[in-house]
């Protein structure tokens, strides 16, 4: 009995996704809430990733497109596509994905250091990996996500 | 409730009471003051001490209490007011202000001002100084005279009690100390002196009475006789040892019956409500989406393929009226006049000049002027930085105008006026004004404009906004920081303002701050720009011109000018600015916007639609600043849409301009 | 019995939600003014069971407080105390002249407030 409460205490929840035809997971607590594509409002001098701002509700939210974002190229328009809208450090944002799949749950061993973390393709968005049945899904770090704050700004 | 609603309740209430004062001393400054104006005075300061002795901050309450005394021989005209009295009490309402704040932080701390001026109030406090001296002030209670009682026995006692007239008019009565003293008590009366019914005077004390006390100590029926010391004649007889016999006192003579009220109480001042501010906030933002709303349902009917109803449309008029009415209303909540923000100003300029050495005279106009509260918070910042630099800058050093024909007092004058639809912000000195060549000098120096470079006056002025740009050749204590006004003029756009420097030679400069009346909402005119939805401030706007062709003429490739009314005025074309599109449309149509240096340039567009209200939706939260948008906004569609900021956009053209022709040569 | 009534008056707002809070707390019904003018006007509204002023008070102050309450036959017997920093003896013999039942200096503590109001309410 002991054990099994101690073992239910190490475990996290993800969110598996696909971007890139790659899966990834999210932390669950970092996201709001997933929603459909709609249009976005182009932001003047935005890194190639940041696609726009959508209004969340009467919020003004910066969308990303994870693809792009990671170096994979921009996320070609499809009928799964969606948006994952995440909350971290008080800031908001919406990620554009291919597709979302499941909830996880993993123990906190099952999840092994990225092994590539020196290699520049995928710098440090990767911060884990999980093994999942016969695939590998990549842990993301959404704070390095997050459009860099602009230099402009101060 | 808690203490710390107690607290925030003391430093709100501290607030105003420094508010007061600082109004009250500014009047004896100006010579137009009365008695009123000292009991004023003295009352705030009496509060702050009152208050803050509840809570133990004991520093606040040793300076208030001095502060006081001082307040109260001026008040009872022990004191004169002279240049020196008025520049200590005016040291000693700083000081306390001070002391105020500091005590929402730490209560022990003081300002390095605390203690040389105690002392100067310490020196005018003198014969003022009766009764109280600071260390009753924390008596935790001071009752009447009461003797601590060590080791007491209980006793039986007798005390023999014979009221006086004036124990009654004061609101006590016999039966009340008899039930103090508890059950076991017996009472027994004596009627003797009451006179026949013609000669009895009902307001007078015939009765006597004498009560057996049981199980008490001496202190514990003293007590219940406290406050009648004086009123009554009291003899304890202490019935097994009755060694102590309190010797019987006078019975008072009656006081004369009350004069008439004198005092013709003033009317009751104006009522007001207090509301937390998160109330307020929400209210206008649910006004804002009230104004989207309406602003979606006349795009819905407008939209749609019924012929427009023109009862309909009369009710959406009627609407859209009454949104705005509201929303007017709930902003005057907010409303706020500058005067307590121009009394702290106050404070600055009479540190600064004190820091600098120079003789300083402060003016402020318009006060009454109101605006929205969260503004007047975030201009507190820019307008320390600039009444600093005003003062520190801005004057000439003492010995240089002393070469003038100036006074010797230099003046810094804060204003504050309505002006179609804004706030207008000054901030002028009657200093030696702007010096262009130094301040061209040293753009050239930082590499912030080429050397060659030919600007107007009001360019050169307006270097001083860029960022790295710092006036002073030594960075002063003062002013300096590393902070320049391009810091200012960062805090002043993120409040939707603008801000501007004229100057003359020898006479001064004056630095003038644009704030809409409010943060949440702003008139614009919506436009596209490329395919994309945009709003344009009204504040930036002169007109919108659709041009014949012939007026728009090409001087080379990237430099095209519209000719309007027989002047040429230089086009941005925005798609290309904002790299949302390479072809310039130069044909227009145009919006013509005038810079903060007065020049004036044509924003060349995809199309302008309507002028609506809009209400201002941050990006900075979630995203970032971006270079020449403002902000975001919400249009009727729910689409987002950019708002630009003309003034950065100008900036933003310039500095490509600028840089196109150095990439030719490199090349 | 239902709650002793009392009509605080101060015009520091502090010190008013200070006494309120503490005569709450032991059980009064506390009503408060903000000075002089406001609590002679509060006084006429209704009956009280006594009555605490401050001092010094803008638009009139609290011996002008204690001289009209004074000034009505029918309001002799409320007890007026006056919660004040002042601690002169001059202060207090001119309030007690007037008419003052009690006399309590600020800062004060709670059950000190609390015991002499019920002292000279005769509510134990």
């Amino acid at each position: 009995m002991t054990e099994t409460t101690s073992a239910k205490e190490s475990l996290s929840e993800f969110v598996s996704l696909t971007a890139g035809g790659q899966g990834f997971c999210v932390d669950i607590h970092t996201i709001r809430e997933i929603r459909s594509w709609t249009p976005v409002t182009m932001l003047p001098f935005s890194e190639p990733a940041v696609l726009g701002v959508m209004n969340l509700r009467g919020a003004v939210i910066p969308i990303v497109d994870l693809r792009e974002r990671l170096g994979l190229g921009p996320t070609p328009e499809g009928r799964r596509n969606v948006i994952v809208i995440v909350t971290v450090s008080n800031r908001t944002m919406g990620l554009l994905v291919e597709a979302v799949s499941e909830i996880i749950s993993v123990s906190s061993d099952a999840i092994l250091p990225n092994p590539t973390q020196s290699v520049e393709t995928q710098p440090a968005h990767i911060v884990g990996l999980i093994s999942q049945e016969d695939r590998m899904l990549r842990v993301l770090d959404i704070t390095g996500l997050l459009p860099a704050d602009r230099e402009d700004a101060a | 409730m808690s203490m710390d609603t107690l607290k925030a309740t003391f430093f709100a209430e501290c607030e105003e009471l420094v508010e007061a004062m600082t109004e009250g001393l500014s009047q004896i400054a100006t010579d137009d003051w009365d008695s009123e104006t000292v009991n004023a005075i003295f009352r705030a300061v009496h509060s702050i001490k009152g208050a803050a002795g509840a809570f133990g901050f004991e520093k606040l309450v040793e300076f208030a209490h001095k502060f006081e005394t001082v307040l109260d021989r001026i008040r009872n005209n022990e004191l004169a007011i002279d240049a020196d009295v008025l520049r200590i009490i005016t040291r000693a309402s700083d000081v306390l202000a001070e002391l105020v704040e500091l005590a929402q932080v730490d209560p022990n701390e003081t300002p390095a001002a605390y203690d040389p001026v105690l002392s100067e109030l310490a020196n005018h406090a003198d014969s003022g100084e009766t009764a109280a001296s600071s260390d009753d002030l924390f008596a935790p209670v001071a009752f009447a005279p009461l003797a601590l009682v060590i080791e007491e026995s209980v006793a039986e006692f007798t005390v023999e009690f014979e009221p006086s007239a004036a124990f009654y008019r004061n609101g006590h009565e016999p039966e009340r100390i008899f039930a103090s003293l508890g059950d076991a008590v017996q009472v027994t009366c004596d009627t003797s002196r009451i006179p026949d019914l013609a000669e009895l005077d009902p307001d007078q004390s015939y009765l006597a009475w004498s009560i057996e006390v049981h199980g008490k100590t001496r202190t514990e029926i003293e007590k219940a006789f406290e406050y009648v010391d004086g009123l009554a004649s009291i003899e304890f007889i202490e019935k097994e040892e009755p060694a102590e016999i309190e010797p019987p006192k006078a019975v008072e003579k009656p006081a004369p019956p009350p004069a008439p009220k004198a005092a013709a109480p003033r009317p009751a001042s104006t009522q007001t409500l207090r509301i937390d501010p998160e109330r307020v906030d929400r209210l206008i933002n649910t006004v804002g989406e009230l104004i989207i709303n309406q602003a979606v349902i006349a795009q819905k009917i407008a939209a749609g393929d019924r012929s427009p109803d023109t009862e309909v449309a009369s009710a959406l008029d009627d609407y859209r009226y009454l949104a705005r009415e509201i929303q007017e209303a709930v902003m005057s909540i907010r409303a706020q006049p500058v005067k307590s923000l121009f009394q702290r100003m106050a404070r600055v300029v009479r540190e600064a000049g004190e820091a600098t050495g120079k003789a300083v005279q402060f003016e402020t106009i318009g006060e009454t002027t109101e605006i929205d509260k969260t503004l007047i918070e975030r201009l507190a910042d820019p307008l320390t930085h600039m009444l600093r630099n005003a003062v520190d800058h801005g004057l000439e050093a003492p010995d240089a105008r002393a070469q003038t024909e100036k006074p010797q007092t230099g003046t810094v004058t804060l204003s504050a006026a309505h002006r179609s639809g804004h706030v207008v912000i000054e901030v002028a000195d009657d200093g030696a004004g702007l010096n262009r060549k130094r301040i061209l000098e040293k753009a050239v120096q930082k590499g912030l404009v080429p050397s060659d470079a030919v600007l107007s006056d009001s360019e050169i002025d307006n270097l001083l906004f860029m960022p790295g740009f710092s006036t002073a050749d030594q960075v002063t204590n003062l002013s300096g920081r590393g902070v320049g006004m391009d810091v200012v003029k960062t805090s002043i756009t993120s409040i939707g303002g603008r801000v501007s420097i004229s100057s003359e030679p020898s006479k001064g400069s004056v630095f003038t701050i644009l704030l809409p009346l409010t943060l949440a909402v702003l008139d614009g005119i919506v436009i596209s720009v490329a395919e994309e939805t945009m709003v344009v401030p009204i504040a930036n706007i002169m007109e919108t011109i659709r041009p014949e062709s012939d007026d728009v003429l090409e001087l080379t490739p990237s430099n095209w000018v519209l000719k309007v009314r027989g002047s040429y005025v230089p086009i941005i074309p925005l798609a290309p600015l904002l790299g949302l599109g390479r072809t310039a449309p130069n044909t227009g149509p145009f919006i013509l916007v005038e810079a903060e240096n007065a020049s004036v340039f044509a924003f060349a567009v995809n199309e302008i639609y309507d002028q609506r209200q809009i209400v201002i939706k941050s990006l900075e939260g979630n995203y970032g600043a971006i270079p020449g948008i403002s902000a975001a906004t919400i249009l009727g569609d729910g689409q987002i849409a950019l708002i630009l900021d003309p003034d950065a956009l100008i900036a933003l053209a310039a500095r490509e301009s600028a840089s196109k022709p150095r990439c030719v040569q490199e090349a | 019995m239902s709650a002793p009534v009392v009509l605080a008056i101060d015009d520091s707002r502090t010190m008013r939600q200070m006494v309120s809070q503490a005569l709450s707390n032991a059980g009064f019904e506390v009503e408060t003014a903000e000075d002089g003018v406001q609590g002679v006007a509060a006084f006429g509204t209704r009956r009280f069971d006594a009555v605490i002023t401050d001092i010094n008070m803008p638009n009139l102050d609290g011996f002008g407080v204690i001289e009209a309450i004074r000034s009505a036959r029918s309001n002799r017997r409320v007890p007026v105390l006056v919660l004040t920093t002042e601690s002169s003896e001059e202060f207090r013999a001119k309030a007690r002249n007037l008419g003052a039942t009690g006399w309590l200096v600020k800062p004060f503590d709670e059950t000190g407030l609390v015991d002499t109001l019920r002292l000279v309410t005769g509510r134990n």
